[in-house]
């Protein structure tokens, strides 16, 4: 989201440890519902001819970014899941 | 705690959500003009949707004790029909005259094509002429990151546009940066699926501070609710942030964008340099 290394203006009053505590279970379910949408995508009819969708692609390169990604994850995303400049 | 929704289709919405509102502390709400659901037939129709959200919702509005105000425009997405769009231009000065109305807005792009531009380019020219406010509507989705550049770079090589008076709203992670950077306020919308979460916004609030900026729930026909608002500020006060900053974001930050407009009559709590004093990040003098 940072543009410059610009630390955070307002940094959260809790500790890492106290914001995992709140937020593990909300990342958790949004984990699990992509993934049980991306299985019962794959169990309809016609799932082949979707395969290449480029959407897929995208969502495989959003997973990267979560997993690899520090800091910027949603931005990154969000820059990647847009049409390219134009 | 007083709020400001600085941006919500109060024409899509029922008697019992102002009644939500009121009860949830809002004192005034903002109605920019803006896309019904489907296109309208002439130009007749635009003036009869202006003549509702100038004269009918402030009625409505105030028996719940809140302030309606409107912004009026023609829309991005119809603006790609020139020549509709310029019928429209034509009387919108009419309606900026009303006593509610605080600029022009939400103009912007849609699919980011070449007429919604030149539509754009012609009423930040309206606004010029006339000391307008503007509130700007960056596009949905995959369009949002190169909708947003268009109008930055229009607006900073045109010259002779107060940062200060321009709000680009549904930013998002991607286009803060940009928006910020160049000094304009920037607008937040909790939206469920196509935009904001209550929680990615005060994420955004931690990140870049809370001056300059506004956050939304632009209430419309569509999956929304006016009650995310309050979720967000819900969100701020789990987080251990102090409820002057909240209030600020809430309250103060809409009076210091929207008062700008002589016509706006709630008042921050206190100066803008004391209320953002150590939370912003606006490096030039604020």
């Amino acid at each position: 989201m940072l543009q410059d290394d610009t630390p955070p203006v307002l940094p959260p009053p809790r500790s890492a440890r106290e914001l995992l505590d709140m937020y593990f279970l909300d990342m958790r379910s949004a984990l699990v519902e992509t993934a049980a949408a991306w299985d019962r995508i794959e169990r309809a009819a016609g799932a082949e001819e979707i395969e290449a969708d480029p959407r897929l692609d995208k969502l495989r390169a959003a997973l990267e970014i979560i997993a690899r990604g520090r800091g910027d994850r949603a931005a990154c995303i969000l820059t990647a899941l847009s049409d390219p400049p134009l | 705690m007083k709020v400001i929704e600085p941006h919500i289709h109060m024409i899509a919405r029922t008697t019992q959500d102002y009644e939500r509102m009121a009860r949830m502390h809002t004192v005034a709400c903002c109605e920019p003009a803006f896309w019904a659901g489907y296109d309208r037939t002439s130009a007749q129709a635009f003036y009869d949707y202006f003549t509702h959200i100038t004269k009918f919702e402030p009625t409505r509005a105030a028996q719940y004790l809140i302030q309606h105000y409107a912004w009026i425009c023609i829309n991005p997405k119809e603006a790609d029909n020139l020549a509709l769009a310029r019928e429209v231009i034509a009387f919108i000065p009419e309606f900026l005259d009303k006593p509610t109305v605080l600029g022009i807005g939400e103009i912007g792009l849609n699919r980011n094509t070449r007429n919604e531009m030149a539509v754009f380019q012609e009423q930040v020219e309206l606004a010029l002429a006339r000391n307008q406010l503007i509130w700007i509507h960056t596009p949905h989705l995959k369009d949002k990151l190169n909708g947003t550049r268009m109008m930055l770079d229009y607006l900073k090589g045109r010259g002779g546009v107060d940062p200060e008076r321009v709000c680009f709203d549904h930013a998002e992670e991607h286009t803060l940066g940009m928006i910020r950077n160049a000094g304009f306020w920037a607008a937040m919308t909790i939206y469920p699926i196509t935009k904001n979460s209550p929680g990615r916004v005060v994420d955004a609030l931690e990140v870049w501070g809370i001056d300059h900026m506004l956050v939304d729930a632009s209430g419309d026909w569509g999956p929304s609710d006016p009650g995310t608002l309050h979720d967000a500020i819900f969100e701020m006060r789990r987080r251990g942030h102090a409820d002057a900053r909240i209030e600020t974001v809430f309250y103060n930050n809409p009076c210091y964008f929207l008062g700008q407009c002589p016509k706006f009559k709630p008042a921050p709590l206190l100066p803008r340099e004391k209320a953002w004093a150590g939370a912003a990040r606006t490096r030039r003098p604020i």
